[in-house]
Parts: C-alpha cells; sequence; structure tokens
C-alpha cells in the first residue's frame, strides 16, 4: 500500500474531519445544554405572575420536557438531533430547524459577500503595502488598518448609518433583502477584516519577497508582476487562507453587533435572544450549527491549502 | 500594478454607488410619495405569533391589529366589540354574548355565532391545558370551563367557578392579550393552526397582507364594525429593528414614520425637529419586596418597608429620569385609567422625618445593625430605559437619608424571573417593568391571594387576602370599581410595592404624522385611526 492519491488525499482529509466534526459536537452539544440550563429555568420565565403557581409550573414543566433528569432531557435531544429534530422553540413555538432555517440565508449572504469582498480589497492593499514598503501608501494603509482593528464594530455601523442614511440619504439603516441594505452591514464588518488581511498579506508577503526563490527569479529577468502574483503571492497566502477559514467561521456563526444595528434577520441574533430568553432548544440548535460551520470553515481551509502549496501536492506525490 | 488597483477600487466603488443609488432613492420614494401608507418601527416582535391562545411571552402587539374581540375598552369601561351586548348571570359564572348582524372577516366570510363559539373554545377549551404556547389566563379559564354552545346569533359560556372579570379577558385590553378574538372557524380547520399563524385572518382594522421575520404589511379593512376606527391611511408597514439609534436615523433620514423610542434620545429626535407622541399609562416600575411574609426577612418588618418608602423623593426621581413620559398620579396597577382608581392613589410624598422614626421604632435608628439591602433589577427593558439608574438612585436616597447600606445588583430579564421562581430573591427589592392595563384583578389576586406556591405572592396578610376573595367576588361594576379600589389601598398602606406613578411609552413621528392621539394603557401604537398623513 503507497502514499495516498491527491483524491485520496482528500476523501482522507474529509472523512477525518467527520469523526473529528463527530466527536466536536457532542462535546459542543453536551457543554451548551449544561450551561444553558446553569442560566435559569424557563419555565418561571415564560409564566406571567398571575399564573404561576405550583400547578401551572408543573404543567408547563411537563409539556417542555423540563420534569425529565437532565441526563434524560440531553439523551433524548441527542437522539433527535440524530434524526434531525432539534426540538421546538418555546418562544416561538415553531419547530427548531424552522426558526434556524429562517435566518440562514441572511447569515450565508452576508459572511460569503464580506468575506469575498475583503479578501478582493484587502489582499491587493496588502500587496501593494508590502512592494512599496514604508512609502506613504504603506504607512497609510497600516495606520488605517490600526484604526479599523481598533474601531467597536457597533460604533462604526452607526456612524455609517448617520453618514450614508441621515446626512447623505444614499443607504438604507436597516432591512434585508435588496443590495442596498447589504451595502452598510458588509463595510462595517470588512472594515475590520480587511484590516486583519492587509496586515497579514503585507507581512507574508515581506517575508516571501526577502526568499532566495524570488531573488533568483528576478535575476532570472521576469517581470516584477509576474514575480509578485505568480511566485510570491501564491506562497504569501497561506495565512491568509488560514485566517480567511476562520472568518468565515465566524461570519456563518452570525454577528450580533452588526445584525441588531441593521435589523439584519441573521443566525447571531436568534442566538443570542435564544440565550437570554432561556430558549434552549433554539440555543442549543444554534450552538450546534455554529460548531457545524466552524468545521466545515476548518475543512475548506485545509482543501485550500492542498490548492494554494504545490509543496503539498509535491510531497504527496513524492512519497509515492 | 497601478492600473490593476486603479480599476479594482473604481469598480467596487461604482458598484456601490450604483446599489445604493437604486436602493435609496426607491426606499425613501416609497415613504414620502406614497400619502396612503405609513412606515412604523418597533424593536421587538414578541413571540411573533397570531394565535389568540399563544399568551405564551404575549402574541405580537400586531395580532391587535388583525383581530377584533368579542368586547372591548372605552374610556375605562367595558364596552360591546364584535358583540353587540353580553350579560353576565349574578354568579358571574355564565356569560353570554349577542353577536353583532352582518360582519364579515377579512376574507369576506360572514361573521357567526358558531365562529365566536369556535374562537372560544379554541382560546378556552381544554385542549389548551396541554398547549405549551398557553401560560397566561386562559389556562386558568380552561380548568373552570364547563362548555361553550351556540345558538342563532349568541355565544354562552358556562364555568365552574364565578369569574367576574371574564369580561375582561374577551376585551383585548388586558396587557398582550387577545383572548377574545373572533376568527373564521372554517378558514382556521381548512389551514390548521400553524398556517393560520402565518396567515391570520381576523375581523380587525388591519389585514395582515405580507408577513416575514423582519417586517409585516397590513391593509385597512373596510369592513371593520366601528368606522370611526379606521385609518385614514391604507397601508402600515411595520419593521423590526431591535436598535434604537438606527430607529432614530431612519426617522431623521425619512424612511420611517413611525419609531418607537424612549426618553433616552429625546433631545436627538427634537434636535432632528421630529416630534414625540406619547402612549400614556403604558408601563410602570414593578417594584416588588420578595417573599417579605416570611419571618426570617428584613421586609417582613412592615415599618421598615414603609420608612424606606417614605425615604425617597419620588417626583424628583422620576422627572429627573423620565421627564415628560412620566405622570405623578396612580399607584403601581392603579393608573389614572385603570378600574378602581381613585386620586387618592398616587406614589406619596417623602416624609424624612417619619421615615427616620419608623426605621428607629424597627430596631435600626440611624441605619446601624440593619443588614444590607438587596435590589435586583433588570437591565433589557424595552419600554423603561435606565432602570438601573433608578435603582441606584434609590439606593443613594436610602444610603443619604436612612444610613441604610444598599447592594444594586444588575441582571437580564429571563435570568432573573427564572431565579425569582426558585426564591433566590428572597428578601430582595425586584425591580422591573411592567404594562398597564385596566384590570389588574389576576395580577392582584396572584400577589395578595396569600397562594405563597405562586412566586410572586407578595404577602400572607389576611386582611389583603380578605380583600381579593371581596373583591373576586364583586360582579356589579360599581360594586368591582369600589372593591377594587378598597384593595389598592390596603395594598398601598401595606408597602411591599412602594410605587412610582406611570410611564408612557414615547414615539417618535415624522412630518408626515399629525393628530396622533394614542390611547391610555396600551403601549402599542394604538389610536392609528386619529393620525393625519401629510
Amino acid at each position: 500500500m503507497g502514499a495516498p492519491s491527491s483524491g485520496e488525499y482528500v476523501i482522507r482529509v474529509v472523512s477525518r474531519r467527520i469523526v473529528e466534526a463527530a466527536l466536536a459536537l457532542l462535546l459542543l452539544a453536551f457543554i451548551v445544554f449544561m450551561s444553558a440550563h446553569a442560566t435559569g429555568d424557563p419555565v418561571h420565565y415564560l409564566l406571567p405572575p398571575e399564573a404561576s403557581s405550583a400547578a401551572d409550573v408543573k404543567r408547563l414543566s411537563h409539556l417542555l420536557g423540563l420534569d425529565k433528569p437532565l441526563p434524560e432531557q440531553f439523551w433524548l435531544f441527542l437522539v433527535n438531533a440524530v434524526h434531525g429534530n432539534l426540538g421546538t422553540s418555546f418562544i416561538y413555538s415553531r419547530p427548531v430547524g424552522a426558526v434556524l432555517w429562517e435566518a440562514l440565508p441572511a447569515t450565508l449572504e452576508l459572511a460569503l459577500v464580506t468575506l469575498v469582498f475583503s479578501i478582493l480589497v484587502g489582499v491587493p492593499l496588502g500587496v501593494l503595502a508590502a512592494v512599496r514598503r514604508g512609502s506613504l501608501v504603506d504607512r497609510i494603509t497600516m495606520g488605517t488598518s490600526i484604526l479599523s482593528m481598533a474601531a467597536p464594530q457597533f460604533w462604526i455601523g452607526i456612524m455609517l448609518i448617520v453618514l450614508f442614511t441621515a446626512k447623505l440619504r444614499l443607504l438604507p439603516a436597516y432591512g434585508y433583502g435588496s443590495l442596498s441594505n447589504l451595502v452598510l452591514p458588509t463595510l462595517t464588518l470588512s472594515l475590520t477584516i480587511v484590516a486583519g488581511i492587509v496586515r497579514l498579506t503585507r507581512s507574508s508577503m515581506l517575508e516571501v519577497l526577502g526568499s532566495d526563490f524570488v531573488k533568483f527569479a528576478r535575476i532570472r529577468g521576469l517581470s516584477p508582476t509576474r514575480v509578485i502574483f505568480k511566485h510570491a503571492l501564491r506562497n504569501a497566502l497561506i495565512p491568509v487562507i488560514t485566517f480567511a477559514g476562520i472568518t468565515l467561521g465566524t461570519l456563518l456563526n452570525g454577528v450580533i453587533v452588526v445584525e441588531t444595528v441593521f435589523a439584519w434577520p441573521g443566525l447571531g441574533y436568534r442566538t443570542v435572544q435564544a440565550a437570554v430568553e432561556l430558549d434552549f432548544p433554539v440555543l442549543q440548535g444554534a450552538v450546534l450549527l455554529d460548531g457545524l460551520f466552524f468545521i466545515a470553515a476548518s475543512m475548506i481551509a485545509d482543501l485550500a491549502y492542498y490548492v494554494a502549496d504545490p509543496r503539498l501536492r509535491d510531497r504527496i506525490e513524492a512519497a509515492r | 500594478m497601478r492600473l490593476v488597483f486603479l480599476c479594482v477600487a473604481t469598480g467596487l466603488a461604482g458598484l456601490v454607488l450604483a446599489v445604493s443609488a437604486t436602493g435609496a432613492v426607491s426606499s425613501s420614494r416609497s415613504s414620502q410619495a406614497d400619502s396612503s401608507t405609513l412606515t412604523e418601527l418597533v424593536s421587538t416582535f414578541g413571540n411573533g405569533q397570531f394565535l389568540p391562545r399563544a399568551t405564551n411571552e404575549g402574541p405580537a402587539n400586531e395580532a391587535h391589529m388583525v383581530f377584533a374581540t368579542l368586547l372591548t375598552e372605552r374610556n375605562g369601561h367595558l364596552a360591546p366589540g364584535l358583540a353587540s351586548s353580553w350579560t353576565a348571570s349574578p354568579d358571574a359564572k355564565t356569560w353570554t354574548f349577542t353577536m353583532r348582524k352582518g360582519l364579515t372577516f377579512q376574507n369576506g366570510q360572514p361573521v357567526t355565532a358558531a365562529d365566536a363559539a369556535f374562537s372560544l373554545l379554541e382560546t378556552f377549551g381544554p385542549s389548551v391545558l396541554k398547549d405549551s404556547t398557553t401560560t397566561g389566563a386562559n389556562v386558568a379559564v380552561a380548568r373552570e370551563l364547563l362548555g361553550v354552545t351556540s345558538s342563532g346569533n349568541t355565544v354562552r359560556m358556562r364555568f365552574k367557578v364565578p369569574l367576574p372579570y371574564f369580561g375582561d379577558f374577551v376585551s383585548g385590553s388586558l396587557a398582550g392579550s387577545i383572548e377574545g378574538a373572533v376568527f373564521p372557524k372554517s378558514y382556521f380547520l381548512k389551514v390548521g393552526r400553524q398556517k393560520f399563524n402565518h396567515a391570520p385572518i381576523g375581523a380587525g382594522p388591519w389585514k395582515l397582507i405580507q408577513q416575514s421575520s423582519q417586517s409585516m404589511k397590513f391593509q385597512r379593512f373596510d369592513g371593520y364594525y366601528d368606522k370611526s376606527q379606521l385609518s385614514k391611511f391604507e397601508f402600515l408597514k411595520v419593521n423590526l429593528v431591535p436598535e434604537l439609534a438606527t430607529r432614530v436615523e431612519a426617522l431623521t433620514s425619512g424612511s420611517a414614520d413611525i419609531v418607537q423610542v424612549d426618553t433616552s434620545v429625546v433631545s436627538q429626535v427634537t434636535g432632528a425637529h421630529k416630534k414625540l407622541v406619547y402612549s400614556p399609562e403604558s408601563n410602570y416600575i414593578f417594584d416588588q419586596w420578595q417573599s417579605c411574609w416570611k419571618p426570617a426577612m428584613l421586609c417582613h418588618n412592615a415599618r421598615v418597608r414603609q420608612a424606606l418608602d417614605l425615604a425617597l423623593n419620588k417626583k424628583l426621581i422620576m422627572s429627573q429620569l423620565y421627564g415628560a413620559s412620566w405622570q405623578d398620579a396612580g399607584w403601581q396597577m392603579a393608573m389614572p385609567g385603570a378600574l378602581g382608581y381613585r386620586p387618592d392613589l398616587s406614589p406619596g410624598n417623602q416624609d424624612i422625618a417619619k421615615a427616620k422614626a419608623l426605621l428607629a421604632a424597627a430596631g435600626y435608628p440611624g441605619g446601624k445593625g440593619m443588614p444590607t439591602v438587596t435590589i435586583n433589577v433588570i437591565s433589557d427593558s424595552a419600554a423603561i430605559p435606565r432602570l438601573p439608574d433608578f435603582a441606584q438612585l434609590v439606593a443613594q436616597e436610602w444610603k443619604q437619608e436612612l444610613g441604610v447600606n444598599t447592594n444594586v445588583k444588575v441582571s437580564d430579564f429571563a435570568s432573573l424571573d427564572s431565579r425569582q421562581g426558585t426564591g433566590a430573591l428572597d428578601g430582595s427589592l425586584y425591580i422591573r417593568d411592567n404594562q398597564g392595563r385596566y384590570d389588574g384583578g389576576s395580577f392582584l389576586t396572584s400577589l395578595y391571594s396569600g397562594d405563597v406556591t405562586n412566586p410572586n405572592a407578595l404577602s400572607k396578610n389576611p386582611a389583603l387576602t380578605s380583600l381579593i376573595s371581596k373583591m373576586n367576588a364583586a360582579v356589579a361594576p360599581a360594586a368591582r370599581a369600589t372593591a377594587y379600589h378598597n384593595l389598592y389601598w390596603a395594598a398601598r398602606a401595606a408597602d411591599y410595592e412602594m410605587g412610582f406613578g406611570s410611564l408612557s411609552n414615547v414615539w417618535a413621528v415624522s412630518s408626515r404624522v399629525s393628530g396622533w392621539k394614542p390611547l391610555p394603557l396600551n403601549g402599542n401604537a394604538s389610536g392609528l385611526w386619529t393620525i393625519s398623513v401629510k
């Protein structure tokens, strides 16, 4: 039996991730189940004062399944979850799957657009800053990135609304459904992400541009553009891929601040509301979904390494 | 390289401007040019349910627009709704409603007594006992229901026990409740409960024509029985925008007409040349000493409670924090528009000398030897802002005037409410918000009937328990008003709640909106028919 082929490598990565995912999700489910129950009893929260007698508490606890021992509740949750049933929301009285599914398109849309936009803007700026190291462009880029990372997203979002909605009347302050609704939330999120990508790309490029193979490429007479984009950038992108993978996972979990400010109907707002309102089924379902997203993002990043880094492919081929 | 970056930047900027020009112009035009449409922004849709039985966390405020109820409330009295008249038997065990004739639902079907009977059974019948969405008064009614029948134009409900305030249950006047809503039986059975929730049909003044998780659009229903309450504009869009700052900026930019705000943005709104409108008697600060009936609690001593109450300059605290949204009238749920209110029910005046004397008589002269008092206060009231500040001011006054040390603990409502249920707040002063309502009977019963299995019970005081029984036995309106007043008066004297007057919900409106007069005891955007649109 020799080393795996490229296709086998991909299958192996995916298979290993699935096993790791199952274990991680089981642990995550346990942690969120226990911590959710530790925050309080939703029955007392759901019952109004005029209907909170012992009989009322007993009735509602039984209907919600909260009168069962905790291990039994957790086991039932796991069994149902495996069959695709995440339970019923205590607050909305709808299947958890439907509640989360409703929020998923908005989250996916914002996450993907933000990430693509951030990469399209951040990578070129990072390359520019590296190539023009020490210049005014470099200093402005680095300074702006620090400010972007330091400013709170809530403040950025509100300031963008004040400028583009209240003053200039160019963009809507809230809502979902049209392209114009996407602009301000994307800008708010991507300011921080672009700053991270710029700095990462710049430092990675500087390292690669100083390496021997780049010097050799220059000596061979290759054009600067070819040296930078065909040879240097590809190697410099590895840490950026890592950052993008983590960022994608974070974005897919929903971003509560931006969703609240712009009334964006995503998963972040739903998850936080579920935590605040002790809506255990939605909270558990949302956190499991978040875990899945992180695992998926991590898997995508691993596969992206394989595509981007020829040394990885060469190592596999050499071992055959 | 420069060319590449120039192209990317130009492309992106062009995309942003093109998209924004398309989106923003159309959205602002839709609000400003269309005089038949108003846009309202709210902070929450509640549980978003249009099922009258779904009293868990209260049905969507907007459900009040879709449904008409059997009875209604006018100027502090029960009044005909879809029922043109009603009677209660002398023992209040049988309620009979006579339906109006010639009315239709929003889908054109006629409103009949059979529909009313079906609606009442769906809302109060035995099936609600197995429904986790029902946690309100309808559960208690379901336990006592003997039957619902209809014959000709009348609907009759019979109960095992007297229910003198059942009329209020079906009047839509209880906070957040639409339990008296009538909907078409055949349509409900055809689409099923879940689909009805997303496409409700009622006989109210507004028909829901579009719904998503973030917005609802309503069209005026001209078949509503009370033509004087039909709005002058045809469409109302209600959008969910959780963040207050965003709502205010949307109003400023002209993309919203009615916006839910609070007193923290009054100067910002007026500075933008927008107007403020108040929904009077919407809420009150619900302060409650917890489990003082337990002898070990500091608040078990009436002198301690009374001393702490008298030490507070309530007018100063409330006027400074809440300005024009505060009314120096009413005590807790006994607001000026509520059943049982009389002008003698007020927050009361500060009397430091008396407070000190009471505290000394209680064994704590100058606060010496007195355990630290704990105040648990919620941080996330959508209706009443700055409750933690309020609690801090109360603590400061106690320290300054009486030498009493206080520990203020801030937490979210769900957490505190669930801990209240476990007794974790015993002995502390629990401060939260609560909605105003016309008839506080069921609420008062939970607080003062002496049933201490209910964690909300404030006392086992036999005098108050006796007044509760008298209140629940009074059937005739005049007798009820007197019984309610007597209870409020005695509860005020007992000081398990201190009372700080009433508060209005605050709305900011654009220049398109004029003449709006929201109804009292209703925190929603009520009284829309009074609005003239420019």
